[in-house]
């Protein structure tokens, strides 16, 4: 077997220990790659800070615990930078997952910003999303919400939820997901489009392309995609997070499947040369 | 009876939730439908877990394979759900078993993707045909420039990417998004008019 | 009369009924061609290697449930993939991941063997069940392939990140692979990682191909039509945006 062939035929699991390797590096020895900043962003990053204090945005946790990586950082920037413009945040989980994952990413944020419960902030918890309580919401959001936060407690005992009649209210709803069907789409269809409640939305580098239509239409005022994404929003801000750090790990990788696609295809065509000339 | 009952439940509901849609007649009594749909989407979640405790306690019974196992995943699914219903789900211990436990995993799981990509672009990426080229080098030119090292070292590569996920990849999404939608719409008519019957047995 | 915006929906939706009985009503006389599918022309390949090396097909159907129609059109392919199987003799597993679809696969099967003649080599062990949760019927699936090394791996249906993974897995051990989804997201794993797959809307038309019955072959007409609809009204809107005049088109369409 030439060597050509012999390369055709490695085993998989080399590649997996050295993609370990390969990634390890830039954690362990950051390469602090500067990192250019998309159009996306920048929309998503405007429609933030076009708010003003005591405004109140709602925020869709619509990803579940395989996504963390790409969709924490988005999460935890955003709520930051929202606290930090005294922008009062309510935290809807629209998948099974959403308000538990949300849950563990927001409240040491809460405590280290000494934001208040009930008052800066509050996290409705898990309410399975659907058209019916998409236009519950538009109607009657307390009734959506079924009168409670995740805690239980009612949400006319909390300042930030007393005077919420209709979604309509918020200033802004950001949707963070990466699940199929798309919440983001459905409250496009069933609250932004016609009741003009502007949208942003953050999701992971697989959905960007699904996404995508929908910020080139105008439907979306922002959209975040990815690790990436995340790692631009936090130059934006100034606010330091895993994600820019991840970058240059991110950086590895793709080179690495960029050399084996490489490789990959030098085998292919010389082993097939090789066969011709036999 | 058994096939007939589900196909009259389906056109009833269909044609109500039709008519207040786009007559505007009613509305809440579509949103009621709707509410019932999501009710019986917890009814099978909960349909869900009688099944799953019926086929493990059958294991368990008969001392079939990994019936240990099978004991451990009873005694964790109820626990854990007698916890949340008497404790709530913003309990200390109810969130640092689902921090400890459902994210690291679920992240790893999701993480074990990035090492299939790997395997996949050395073995599956090749230039064997002419599609195969067209695919692949848009697929380089973006692996480039969504990498900061890319832009870094081939700043044309940001651009080029940036007009490829702008233009041509939104064109493409927005074919396929269409198509499965038709799709979708026609299965819908379908199972209306009664030509399609997968509540039935045999999915017939 | 009609609800605010809903004129154009209604007419969209009453012509649609209309051409779908239509079309399945003229399907009883006259033949409309489906274009060769590469993918699912493959199944009688799939199989025939599973006979060969005595090694399973193995069918994943997606994790839709049944209000998916992309889990519909994977039952119709499955009714042709389990008849092949049974005319080859080849041993055909159905992972499933709702235990309450269990009885719906397992009848689905059976009638197909009953229909090849070979009622006795069905069994329930062709459908197997895992676990209703998304990662741990996806950990077992491929734990499944790495062990039982299939012959043959077909794929279609409503799929996540997962899709990748099986693909995968069944490449590393030797396995034809048929991968077929509507899921945007996913299409492009299975393009680059399977042998055969069918994009899109491809897997609606795969059922009506495989069977040929005329009411099947009659809605891939009717969704042809609502694509020279669609595509017709995107190139009027392109030219008249082009030259400033699409407004009359955008207020015509929101009736």
């Amino acid at each position: 077997m030439s060597v050509w062939e012999k390369l055709q035929n490695l085993d998989p699991r080399w590649f997996y220990y050295i993609l370990l390797i390969v990634i390890s590096i830039p954690i362990v020895k950051p390469w602090g790659l500067p990192i250019k900043i998309g159009s996306q962003s920048e929309a998503f990053h405007e429609a933030i800070e076009a708010l003003n204090p005591n405004d109140v945005i709602f925020v869709v946790a619509g990803y579940r615990t395989d996504s963390i990586v790409e969709m924490d950082p988005q999460l935890a920037v955003l709520f930051r930078r929202a606290l930090e413009k005294d922008v009062k945040v309510v935290v809807w989980g629209a998948v099974d997952e959403g308000a538990m994952v949300a849950q563990r990413v927001i409240e040491p944020i809460a405590e280290e910003m000494g934001a208040v419960y009930g008052v800066h902030w509050i996290n409705l918890g898990y309410k399975p999303i659907s058209d019916a309580l998409l236009q519950k919401m538009i109607d009657d959001f307390p009734q959506a919400m079924a009168y409670t936060e995740m805690g239980g407690g009612r949400l006319d005992s909390y300042e930030i939820t007393r005077d919420i009649r209709t979604v309509t209210q918020f200033d802004l709803i950001v949707c963070l997901t990466n699940v199929t069907p798309s919440p983001a789409q459905s409250i496009l269809k069933m609250i932004t489009i016609p009741k003009s409640v502007p949208l942003a939305v953050g999701t992971t580098a697989m959905c960007l392309p699904e996404e995508m239509p929908y910020y080139s239409s105008g439907h979306y005022i922002g959209l975040l995609g990815g690790l990436r994404g995340a790692a631009e929003y936090e130059l934006l801000t100034g606010i330091a997070g895993s994600a820019i750090a991840a970058m240059d790990a991110q950086s590895a990788a793709h080179f690495l499947v960029i050399i084996l696609i490489i490789l990959g295809n030098l085998g292919y065509f010389f082993s097939k040369k090789e066969a011709k000339s036999r | 009876m058994k096939n007939t009952l589900p196909y009259i439940i389906t056109v009833v509901t269909a044609v109500i939730v039709l008519i207040c849609t786009f007559f505007g007649v009613a509305p809440e009594l579509a949103q009621e439908l709707d509410q019932w749909s999501v009710v019986s989407g917890a009814v099978v979640c909960a349909f869900g877990l009688v099944n799953l405790t019926s086929v493990h306690m059958k294991t368990i019974k008969r001392k079939g394979e990994d019936w240990d196992l099978s004991i451990v995943l009873l005694v964790i699914t109820y626990g854990y759900l007698i916890l949340g219903l008497v404790k709530g789900p913003t309990n200390e211990i109810y969130s640092w078993i689902f921090n400890a436990t459902a994210v690291p995993l679920g992240a790893t799981f999701y993480a074990l993707l990035a090492f299939y990509i790997v395997s996949a672009a050395y073995r599956a990426f090749r230039a064997k045909s002419r599609d195969a080229v067209i695919l692949l080098i848009p697929a380089m030119i973006v692996l480039f420039g969504r990498a900061p090292l890319g832009e870094y070292l081939f700043p044309f590569f940001g651009e080029w990417t940036g007009w490829i996920m702008d233009i041509p990849a939104v064109a493409a999404m927005r074919a396929v998004l269409l198509g499965a939608t038709l799709g979708a719409l026609i299965s819908a008519i379908r199972v209306l008019l009664g030509f399609d019957r997968p509540y039935a047995t045999g999915g017939e | 009369m009609f609800a605010e915006g809903m004129i154009v929906d209604f007419l969209l939706v009453v012509t649609m009924i209309i051409a779908v009985y239509y079309t399945v009503e003229r399907a009883k006389t006259k033949t409309w061609k489906i274009r060769r599918l590469p993918g699912l022309e493959a199944i009688d390949e799939a199989v025939g290697r599973a006979t060969e090396t005595d090694r399973m097909v193995l069918y994943l159907p997606g994790f839709g449930g049944l209000g998916d129609p992309q889990t519909l059109a994977s039952l119709g392919v499955l009714s042709d993939v389990a008849r092949t199987t049974a005319r080859y003799d080849a041993n055909l597993v159905v992972a499933v991941e709702y235990a309450d679809l269990v009885p719906v696969y397992e009848e689905v099967v059976r009638n197909s063997y009953v229909a090849e003649g070979k009622a006795d080599a069905f069994t329930p062990e062709h459908i197997r069940w895992f676990s209703d949760h998304y990662y741990g019927y996806a950990v077992a699936v491929i734990g499944m392939i790495y062990k039982e090394r299939p012959a043959s791996v077909i794929m279609l249906g409503n799929f996540a990140f997962d899709a990748l993974m099986y693909a995968e897995a069944g490449a590393q051990v030797g396995a034809i692979q048929i991968g077929g989804t509507a899921s945007s997201t996913q299409i492009p794993f299975f393009v680059a990682a399977c042998d055969y797959a069918l994009i899109g809307e491809e897997i609606f038309a795969a059922a009506a191909y495989l069977t040929q019955e005329p009411n099947r072959v009659a809605s891939i007409v009717v969704e042809d039509w609502g694509k020279f609809l669609v595509t017709g009204l995107v190139l009027l809107g392109a030219i008249l945006a082009t030259f400033g005049t699409a407004d009359w088109l955008d207020k015509l369409l929101s009736y």
